[in-house]
């Protein structure tokens, strides 16, 4: 039996990587130092970093490229030596989007626990942002009638203020709107459209027989 | 025995984009008031209802969706925002003021 989507695994997994509060001010080090080595290329704000348009596209900075980690290894099976995470591996969010999209996954509506959340920009005209929609999911409504949902996200390349770009991993108060262009992944919806099944629905029939 | 190091005092890092909205109210407040001055020809109340409308929408553009870059975006957005409210209220005389509106 292959491993389930698991949006638990996949939190707490991802909350496992917060900054610590105490490392915004002392910079990068150790075990972070080795990710931003990894993940933190954007802004030039590292000595070591190599920014690459290729590793932190416009689209999405290394923000794409952390869900894609989270999701990875908290859906890593050590028997088979493979993830079943079903998202492509990207740094970009339109890619992201694309993707999300053409499996009729892509959501407009209230966000949920687990989600993946792209941010849109209407300047850029292009998802800037993606993360993980933790919860505490609060509808907000502005004066001109648009809607929104104030929630808690976990947000790689971000600052303690929830900047577009950064070099920290933290748990933001964010505020999505789909009337924005904002939009959702519900990415655990692609284990019930794959062509197995599954995976709770094979248990019973295994259970029944 | 090898020690482990942990950090008992670990405290996730939190954050919060209103504070980015504070950030651009602070890096706007001075020329906002002025273009809101210009737009309202000399009447100090109603330039003070447009800077409020300004900010509003500013709020509901969320600066955090927005980096550097996109500084003149927003200004100009604001901007706009300004000139059709005072329209609107050239339009309708009659009309209550900004601030009565809204209770």
């Amino acid at each position: 039996m292959t491993r389930p989507l698991s949006p638990a695994f996949f939190m707490s997994s991802a909350l496992a990587l917060v900054d610590d509060d105490t490392a915004v001010d002392a910079g990068p080090r150790g075990m972070s130092a080795a990710l931003a080595r990894r993940y933190r290329l954007p802004n030039g704000s590292t000595a070591d970093a190599v920014p690459s348009a290729a590793a932190n596209p416009i689209d999405g900075g290394w923000s794409a490229a952390f869900v894609h980690h989270v999701g990875y290894w908290s859906h890593f099976d050590y028997r088979t030596a493979t993830s079943v995470w079903p998202l492509p591996a990207t740094s970009s969010c339109t890619e992201l989007a694309a993707f999300a999209a053409s499996h009729f996954i892509l959501s407009a509506d209230a966000p949920e626990s687990g989600d993946i959340y792209l941010l849109w920009s209407p300047q850029k005209m292009m998802f800037v942002r993606a993360g993980i929609v933790l919860g505490f999911i609060h509808p907000l409504g502005y004066l001109s009638g648009r809607k929104a949902y104030e929630c808690l996200t976990l947000d790689g390349d971000t600052t303690p203020s929830g900047s577009l770009r950064g070099p920290y991993t933290a748990v933001v108060q964010r505020v999505l709107s789909p009337d924005a262009g904002d939009r959702l992944i519900r990415w655990p919806l692609l284990e019930l459209i794959s062509s197995e099944r599954p995976w709770c629905v094979a248990a019973a029939l295994r259970r029944a027989a | 025995m090898n020690s482990i190091g942990t950090n008992a005092r670990f405290q996730p890092l939190r954050g919060n984009t209103a504070r980015e909205f504070e950030r651009a109210v602070e890096r706007f407040k001075k020329r906002l008031r002025l273009a809101a001055q210009r737009v309202a020809e000399g009447n100090i109340d109603l330039a003070e209802d447009l800077y409020q409308v300004a900010i509003t929408h500013l709020y509901e553009l969320d600066p955090a969706r927005f980096d550097a870059d996109d500084e003149a975006y927003l200004w100009r957005s604001m901007v706009h925002r300004m000139l059709n409210a005072r329209r609107g209220d050239d339009r309708d005389p009659t009309r209550a003021p900004m601030a009565l509106r809204f209770r």
